[in-house]
């Protein structure tokens, strides 16, 4: 009963920091489209190092 | 040799003690002013070290320790110059602010205020400390507009009165003025060498300096108050009196000597500025030297005596004889602090009477300040052995032997003898004769907080040329043969003009009143500058802003010019075109207009 | 950069689902976050630029004035609370979303990659401004000011348009990355010179140059509190932004099409400082004092040196801090007074000290007191000018010497001098309007011991 109160009360401070994650997905998602666009590009394409997963971080 | 740098620094850094301390309100215990005045006593205390280690070994350094930024080629260091000029202005500076610190716990007890005076008192050290220490230009500028703001403030502090922040806004605007000389002199450095170092700027030592010096020259006019940016320095006797004991006569406004002093590597082989120099400081020395004849305000006499003596610097500059000219400097600021002070001791007795009309008679009554008043202005007008005879003397001589502009030199002679003239004048009418006070005032100057310090600068008035003078290795070779005539001409004039001063004040008692005359007119209104460019110029350039910026540009022609031309255009074709008139034949005529237009543009193509 | 601007978003839906005793705490808290989230970007570890995704970007030029905005919004937020204090809660939401919708355009133009994307952003964020102008402003005469602000604004940007779709034509991007590479100089010829007047006009309106300067006065008068402060902060750095973007595009012929237009500034800036001189009007005053600080940032771009660029990008966060203090001040009086005239609010030290304090410190930045960023922008424009022509020092100098003038005028007038008598009851200032202050000469004094930061891309 009191956590439903508090919940109604105060939800709305998900919103600001929810758009920050999506923010950060987003941005995120754009850079792996980024890379994997200059990982097929002749000029920039490397072998991946060991121990090496993704080139996009 | 560490000891030197970080004993400088840490002078320094007690200096800013207070000022954190307010922050914090660890200084509880006792009262702030008192905590102020302790702190820069120990910083005296302290920065004596280095000034010692330098007499005694002569060594000069350099400290550049935090890195502001790099501007492309432009490197920007927090630097100190610790050098002949810093070492020894530094103790000086301090000492004289430590007796008015004092002092000012007496003069101002009343003051509500009293801890923000003494933290703007305080902060004002501070930038003054920074202005003298400064090895590059930069910081030199932080400390140049630092202790004009601060003097603002000072001035400024009884913000009620109309008068004084009439004051406080004159001595801003004449500063600035000189500003823009200093800007233009960075800008002329930094163009030409690429630097704002002190040194490297003397280690470049660049050729065809006229613009540049003429800027410092301009910037220093406007510090020191001398002719032409001068009237602040009287006006700026509306603040309190410790300030006008601490910047506008010992601190502050020697300033601008300070710099070209500083820039004496570039002066010496430059006769144009040096000439410049010259002319300007005897015009300035004559000049207010004449003001202070007539004036009756106790503080305005003493103010016109320092311009006075600022002039007299400028003028040592111009014969090229910097160092004299930095020891005229440091004694200076000890008489001219205690001149101030007894001013102030007189003028809080008689209930702040500054008319010296209305005293007289205040040997009796007020002893030890008519003592420190009568020494003050004994050294002032360069008596044998007494602290400003070492500096004045030798100025004296080297101005007789010199082979310069002789005019201007007759000048600042005819200037020397008229210190002594008013100097009579004040002892004349507040010490001596028969009191013309209210009867009832209570006079009691027995408060250690008054004595103590000027005590302590009586003791430099008498003894500090003496040691400065002694102990410093000489820089520039005195003049040692000369005529006896030439030899005692210092003396000899201002013997003069103290016979004739006391001649003339004693024919005052005997004499009828007579209409004042024009010459005392000239001088009583200080040469009618202030009449003229106090009033002209401001209406001119006010009513100019007004009238011209305001009223013509911005409000008639670059309002009708596009947004009211505009409207009414479109008003006058939208009525045009919307409102029918039933005129059938001028429209279908109007037709043509566009079928003749297309035609000629096609057939030019 | 996504990840600054969807928090931005999200801000209008608290403020429309908060509880309405929560509206100015939730925006004032959560746009402070974000400004914090901005924060890292100020490392420009890069020699360029930090490129978010193909349609953001930021580069030391644009990172500092980014923050700027980021930091103006709660700043805003904060000013305004006073002034809605009659409003109903529907209208104190909607004045904060037009707030929040200008900061996300805002946002958005500062990091655009593309010029058309840069210029219709750079029209949108006039939309929330009118409409803060010609609903909250203070008097009737907002309508007019408002049509002033949109119609010079407007007309100034239009012809940029035109020439964009000209430039995309030839250059076959618009990309800002890329034309820096990819444009060839200009030739001398009628038509160059057309497409350099109208790619500058539309910023030098929105500077504003000399003569195109009427609607600023009229605009920030008659803005609330929240306005003003946009205005002189972040909308007038607009321009000298898109100046510096886009002169690079303009080479060779901005050396002589420059003229004209150094030689207005150089006018202006005395002719507005000199009528600063005469204001009563508090507002009016810090207006007029924007044009003439503005004039130098003309200056310094169209001359074209490092040290030019440097000095007009510190001064352009300079005077956006101060100018925006001073209205914050010249508000705080208002809101107690009733009225902008500066001779009815004098001696006010003796009844508010703290707030003297504040005056004092506004009105010393204003001036150019050393060490301040705001006298590392005019110092390097000075020098920079000096460069270009020695005789410069003249007008310049005059100009300095003036601007001490006006700036101590109005903390005379304001604050020095006998309290008069219908200003017994006044209400003490709010921890709020101290924190306000506080939160304005904080970066500015901060900003004096590392100005590196607010240099720009040639440092």
């Amino acid at each position: 009963m009191n956590l439903i109160q508090i919940v109604r009360d105060h939800w709305v401070h998900v919103l600001v920091p929810m758009g920050f994650v999506v923010g950060c997905y987003l941005d995120r998602k754009n850079d792996e489209k980024l890379t994997a666009f200059r990982n097929k590009s002749l000029l920039f394409k490397r072998e991946l190092r060991p121990h090496e997963e993704v080139t996009w971080k | 040799m560490n000891l030197f740098t970080s004993s400088t620094l840490l002078s320094l850094l007690i200096l800013t003690m207070p000022i954190m301390a307010s922050n914090f309100n660890s200084y509880t215990k006792k009262s702030y002013p008192n905590y102020v005045k302790t702190m820069v006593s120990y910083s005296f205390l302290v920065s004596l070290i280095p000034t010692m280690m330098f007499i005694q070994s002569g060594q000069e350094m350099m400290i550049s320790n935090w890195h502001w930024m790099t501007i492309q080629t432009l490197k920007l260091n927090l630097s100190f110059k610790l050098d002949y000029f810093s070492m020894i202005f530094m103790p000086v500076a301090l000492f004289v602010t430590w007796s008015i610190m004092e002092f000012s716990m007496w003069y101002m007890h009343s003051d509500p205020n009293i801890n923000r005076f003494f933290k703007y008192l305080l902060m004002f050290l501070i930038t003054m400390m920074i202005l003298v220490t400064a090895n590059n230009l930069f910081q030199l500028f932080i400390g140049w507009e630092g202790v004009g703001i601060m003097s603002f403030l000072l001035i400024g502090w009884w913000y009620g009165r109309t008068d004084a922040n009439t004051a406080a806004l004159q001595a801003i605007l004449y500063n600035r003025i000189g500003d823009v000389g200093f800007l233009m002199a960075m800008a002329w450095f930094l163009f030409n060498l690429n630097t704002w170092e002190l040194q490297q700027i003397f280690t470049l030592n660049p050729t065809n300096t006229n613009l540049p010096l003429a800027g410092l020259l301009l910037a220093a006019t406007g510090k020191s108050a001398q002719f032409g940016l001068h009237p602040w320095l009287p006006s700026a006797m509306e603040g309190p009196t410790p300030v006008s004991a601490l910047l506008h006569s010992s601190t502050m406004v020697v300033a601008g000597i300070f710099l070209l002093i500083r820039f004496y590597p570039l002066t010496e082989n430059n006769k144009t500025i040096q000439t410049m120099m010259l002319c300007l400081g005897a015009i300035t020395t004559l000049f207010t030297a004449i003001c202070a004849l007539t004036q009756n305000d106790i503080k305005k006499i003493v103010a016109f005596s320092t311009s006075s003596q600022l002039g007299l610097m400028m003028v040592t500059v111009g014969i090229n004889q910097p160092h004299l000219a930095f020891l005229h400097i440091c004694t200076h600021a000890f008489f001219k602090a205690m001149l101030f002070l007894c001013s102030g001791s007189i003028i809080h007795s008689l209930n702040d009477e500054q008319d010296i009309r209305k005293m007289g008679g205040l040997y009796k009554s007020l002893p030890f300040t008519t003592t420190a008043l009568i020494t003050g202005s004994l050294a002032l007008t360069g008596m044998p052995f007494l602290t400003g005879f070492y500096s004045k003397d030798l100025i004296i001589e080297s101005i007789n032997t010199s082979y310069t502009n002789a005019w201007a030199l007759t000048i600042t002679l005819i200037a020397t003898s008229l210190t002594a003239v008013y100097s009579t004048r004040i002892i004349y009418f507040a010490l001596l004769g028969q009191p013309r006070f209210p009867a009832l005032i209570l006079i009691n100057e027995n408060n250690p907080l008054l004595i103590n310090p000027i005590k302590r600068l009586l003791i430099g008035s008498i003894f500090a040329g003496f040691f400065i003078s002694n102990n410093i290795t000489p820089t520039t070779i005195p003049q040692m043969t000369m005529p006896t005539y030439l030899k005692i001409t210092a003396m000899l004039v201002t013997l003069l003009g103290f016979i004739v001063a006391l001649e003339l004040n004693m024919a005052t008692q005997n004499l009828k009143l007579t209409p004042p005359s024009k010459y005392l007119k000239f001088s009583n209104l200080l040469g009618y500058f202030p009449t003229v460019m106090h009033r002209l110029q401001p209406l001119i350039n006010l009513l100019a802003s007004q009238k011209v910026a305001s009223m013509l540009l911005d409000l008639t022609w670059l309002e009708n010019a596009l947004p009211k031309s505009i409207s009414s255009f479109q008003m006058k074709t939208s009525t045009l075109i919307s409102s029918q008139k039933g005129q059938i034949k001028l429209y279908f005529l109007s037709f043509l207009i566009t079928l003749t237009l297309s035609l000629i543009t096609l057939n030019i193509n | 950069m996504l990840k600054i601007i969807i928090p931005t978003t999200m801000l209008i839906p608290l403020v429309w689902l908060s509880k309405n005793s929560m509206i100015w705490i939730n925006t004032t808290a959560y746009s402070l976050m974000i400004t914090l989230i901005g924060l890292p970007l100020l490392n420009q570890f890069n020699d360029n630029s930090l490129n978010m995704s193909l349609t953001y970007f930021s580069d030391s030029l644009s990172t500092p004035l980014l923050m700027l905005t980021m930091w103006l919004l709660p700043l805003m937020i904060i000013a305004s609370q006073f002034h809605l204090i009659k409003e109903s809660y529907t209208r104190k939401k909607l004045y904060i979303t037009m707030l929040i919708l200008l900061q996300i355009f805002l946002i958005m133009t500062f990091s655009a990659t593309e010029l058309i994307f840069f210029y219709i952003l750079f029209e949108a964020t006039l939309v929330p401004t009118l409409i803060i102008i010609t609903r909250w402003g203070g008097q009737t005469e907002r309508l007019n000011a408002g049509l002033y602000f949109l119609f010079y604004t407007l007309v100034g940007s239009l012809p940029l348009l035109v020439a964009l779709i000209y430039l995309q034509n030839i250059l076959g991007s618009l990309n800002i990355l890329l034309i820096q590479h990819w444009s060839s100089p200009l030739t001398n010829s009628w038509s160059n010179s057309l497409l350099w007047l109208a790619c500058m006009m539309a910023f030098m309106v929105k500077m504003p140059l000399y003569g195109l300067h009427l609607w600023l006065p009229k605009a920030h008068v008659e803005a609330p509190i929240a306005g003003s402060m946009v205005l002189a902060a972040v909308l007038l750095k607009l321009g000298g932004y898109g100046m510096l973007r886009i002169t690079t595009l303009l080479n060779p012929t901005t050396n002589f099409m420059a003229y004209p237009f150094l030689m207005l500034s150089l006018w202006g800036m005395i002719m507005t400082s000199s009528i600063c001189l005469r204001q009563t009007d508090l507002k009016s005053l810090i207006a007029y004092s924007s044009v003439s600080h503005m004039a130098l940032v003309i200056v310094a771009v169209l001359i074209q040196t490092p040290w030019s660029y440097m000095g007009a990008t510190a001064l352009m966060i300079a005077h956006g801090l101060t100018s925006s203090m001073l209205f914050c001040l010249a508000n705080t009086n208002y809101e107690r007074i009733h009225s902008r005239t500066m001779i009815l609010a004098r001696g006010l030290q003796t009844v508010l000290p703290l707030m003297a304090a504040w005056w004092l410190l506004a009105s010393l930045t204003n001036l150019a007191l050393p060490p301040s960023i705001n006298l590392i922008g005019e110092l390097f424009v000075v020098m920079s000018t000096f460069s270009w022509s020695p005789l410069s020092i003249g007008l310049m100098g005059i100009n300095i010497i003036i601007t001490a003038l006006y700036s101590l005028y109005m903390l005379i007038m304001t604050q020095r001098g006998k309290q008069t008598h219908h200003i017994s009851n006044l209400t003490p200032s709010y921890t709020r309007e101290n924190t306000l202050m506080a939160m304005h000469i904080l970066p500015l004094l901060l900003l004096s011991i590392n100005p590196k930061i607010i240099l720009g891309t040639l440092y």
